[in-house]
């Protein structure tokens, strides 16, 4: 007679996620990457997940509220109510994963940190020197604490290897994806197509790094004088833009449409009438710009820098950033219709392979790693 | 066999006001736009050591973008079979290029920004030392507090007076303790640049202090400094000159100079008459002594030199050194425990008849009057 065994009963893994991102009433950058993690995994019934914020544990149903009027705000005022009540401790025993700056070292069993870029190591320049030393003060223990060290592109994970050769035994990737709400295409479909005529996107002009000057340069060269195309820039200007405008001629500055801020729809409208996606960057962690406008089927023309070959792939051109020439050339090239085509085919098959089950796979494949 | 290009990287900041073609370019474009004094003399030297042993010089604006495989992959491609690469660094970041034999060259050690930002760096981040396989004309001040990574050092000197055109100022020294600004002003409207003083200077016996930004923030220095010009006040024996600390680029001018000169003796605690002190001279530059014509070159020297740690010895000819009387150099008392390393670099830069004044307890008792 053959002995039944009992039947074992295998229990999810648990995972709890600090949220501290989605605290923000203004979700842009990282807020957006946390809220992705959090829906990439909502949408898989594997694991257990728990949600935290300075190691208080966070409702669940608080999460899911922001994440359905995508903002913080009432997160924030929940998470305020409650932590004058007493917020009960995160499990010790379970893994805590950190999608942006990990404020506690080694107290919970397994912790895994992200690292999007570490531009305030290699371009301070750029940087506040306040937001240097609060991104690096602790750096070096946040790494070394973590189990894993988890890279949102290749291109941060080769920069970290080279600058902390520690932690190439411990870094994994996390490529986030584009996504827009459902209701974004029925309602644009009722809506007029902006009235600029034929323009590019290019998006961002905060910062420096952004290298909104090449543009700026390159706006002389014949290929880009002659054209008829615009530029609407998205994002607010910034104070060394105002130098460069007072410098170029009236028919040039009158080529230049500054949007400041957006909203995600405006933004998702901009980017669906567009010719294509300008994106001269000097360094990015991802990019995630770059993939919202190939997952609408625009190509991208890109520096040669940083994350932008993995996260562009063939679905755009790329152009030596600080060379006016090489754009403008590049700049020509994409201004054919035939090869825009071409290139907005393969720039919507790239996008897709950023998806929500890659991200999520990425942490349930750190979950299941044997310790 | 064919030669390669050096490859030469500079901070981001001196890119600035520079007209920059492309990513990769010819480094007399760097030095054909407004770079910083001691970086153009950095330029300089590497020229003068490595212009036969390269096929060129080149310049790779921001190479921290190239770090994964595909960017570095479309660099390497127009770098022309390069293998070496000289990170110029104002110690803000360090940048390797991954695959090349990388030096680092820290060309901004008098200034206290600069300092602290590379010391900084390296306190957060010490593992990027490993990208780096040497370094040049490092006097010990910095790469030594971090001994993780040995990194080997390598010695190029001037051959010729890097800057001697440039217009000089004298100053009787006059210090009010209420105002170093109502000093300096006082200074500059007594200020002298009308006559070469190459003459005056050759006729008398003369001390000669240069001063650096670092070595006016060390106490013991600061004390040093004043005690000989008081000494100095009511000798006609001896005149002491002092050069005025050089600063960065953008607070140059001669007003900022003298008030963190003075800032340096307020904080040494040794009262300084009131008066203008006519054998007490600042001078904004060593081209007012015209060093190079004086009688020094045939070996009858007439000055006494006193220089700090820190000062980039490698910014002057060896003349300067060797043509003294004597040359008495003071440790920053922060090198002690590095003080065999710190002696023998600057023994190698500037000659061994050099006296090195270490900051030892004892030593600081004695300066202190204690002892």
């Amino acid at each position: 007679m053959v002995k039944k065994l009992p039947r074992v009963r295998r229990s999810k893994p648990k995972l709890t996620i600090d949220v501290g991102p989605l605290l923000e009433t203004q979700w842009t950058g990282i807020p957006v990457f946390t809220r992705r993690v959090v829906q990439s995994m909502l949408q898989r019934d594997d694991v257990a997940l728990d949600f935290c914020w300075n190691l208080a544990r966070i409702d669940s149903k608080a999460v899911e509220a922001a994440l359905r009027v995508n903002s913080g705000a009432l997160l924030r005022d929940w998470y305020e109510r409650q932590s004058g009540n007493g917020l009960e401790l995160v499990d010790k025993s379970g893994p805590i994963f950190y999608p942006s700056v990990k404020r506690f070292h080694g107290l919970v069993a397994r912790e895994a940190s992200t690292v999007h870029d570490i531009s305030t190591l290699v371009m301070p320049e750029n940087h506040e020197a306040a937001n240097v030393d609060y991104h690096l003060e602790h750096f070096a223990d946040q790494l070394s604490s973590s189990e894993t060290v988890f890279c949102v592109s290749s291109a941060t994970e080769a920069a970290l290897h080279a600058n902390f050769p520690s932690t190439k035994s411990k870094t994994r990737l996390i490529y986030q994806y584009a996504d827009w709400p459902e209701e974004f295409e029925e309602t644009e479909k009722n809506l007029a197509p902006p009235v600029f005529g034929p323009y590019v996107v290019v998006i961002g002009t905060i910062e420096p790094r952004k290298n909104l000057e090449l543009i700026l340069k390159a706006l002389a060269e014949p290929a880009i004088r002659d054209s008829a195309v615009k530029f609407v820039i998205v994002g607010k200007k910034g104070w060394k833009v105002d130098i460069f405008l007072a410098e170029l001629p009236p028919e040039s500055r009158e080529r230049l449409l500054f949007t400041g801020f957006v909203t995600e729809f405006t933004k998702y409208r901009l980017l669906r009438h567009c010719e294509f996606m300008i994106f001269p960057s000097l360094y990015e962690g991802f990019g995630i710009p770059a993939l919202e406008a190939m997952s609408l089927g625009k190509p991208v023309l890109a520096a040669m820098t940083t994350s932008f070959p993995e996260v562009i792939g063939d679905g755009g051109i790329y152009f030596d950033a600080y060379s006016a020439t090489e754009f403008a050339l590049a700049f020509q090239e994409m201004s054919n219709a035939d090869r825009r085509l071409e290139l907005s085919i393969k720039a919507v098959a790239h996008a897709a392979t950023f998806n929500a089950k890659r991200l999520s796979d990425s942490l349930v494949c750190w979950l299941a790693e044997q310790r | 066999m064919k030669k390669s290009p050096l490859i030469v990287s500079v901070p981001a900041g001196e890119l600035a006001h520079c007209e920059i073609p492309a990513t990769v370019f010819p480094v007399k474009q760097l030095l054909a736009g407004s770079i910083s004094a001691p970086l153009r003399c950095a330029l300089g030297i590497v020229q003068q050591a490595f212009g036969k042993k390269y096929s060129a010089l080149w310049c790779v604006a921001r190479p921290e973008m190239f770090v994964e495989p595909s960017t570095l992959g479309w660099l390497k491609a127009r770098l022309d079979g390069a293998l070496d690469h000289i990170c110029l660094t104002d110690g803000h970041a360090l940048k390797a290029i991954p695959g090349l034999h990388n030096r680092v060259f820290f060309y901004a050690g008098e200034w206290v920004g600069s300092a602290n930002n590379l010391r900084n760096s390296l306190r957060r981040a010490p593992e990027m030392l490993s990208q780096f396989h040497g370094t040049i004309n490092d006097q010990g001040a910095i790469f030594a507090e971090f001994p993780g990574h040995t990194l080997e050092p390598e010695i190029l000197l001037a051959k010729v007076y890097a800057e001697k055109s440039r217009l000089g100022w004298t100053f009787p020294l006059y210090s009010n303790p209420h105002s170093h600004e109502d000093s300096a002003n006082r200074m500059l409207a007594r200020g002298d640049h009308s006559a070469p003083r190459d003459l005056e200077f050759r006729e008398a016996d003369f001390e000669l202090v240069i001063c650096t930004e670092v070595s006016l923030q060390d106490l013991n220095f600061c004390r040093v400094i004043a005690r000989k010009i008081n000494d100095a006040a009511f000798s006609a024996a001896r005149r002491l000159v002092i050069q005025l600390p050089e600063l960065e680029p953008c607070r140059n001018g001669n007003i900022e100079r003298m008030v963190v000169f003075l800032g340096g003796l307020a904080r040494s605690g040794v009262a300084i008459p009131r008066a203008y002190l006519s054998g007490v001279q600042l001078i904004s530059d060593l081209s007012v002594i015209a060093l190079e014509n004086t009688e020094a070159k045939k070996g009858k020297a007439r000055y006494h030199l006193t220089i700090p740690q820190s000062l980039s010895t490698w910014r002057h000819a060896g003349e300067l050194f060797s043509s003294a009387k004597s040359v008495n150099c003071y440790m920053d008392e922060t090198k002690h425990k590095m003080a065999s390393t710190v002696t023998g670099s600057l023994r190698k830069m500037i000659g061994c008849l050099t006296k090195f004044e270490g900051w030892t307890a004892d030593s600081r008792r004695r300066n202190d009057g204690n002892g």
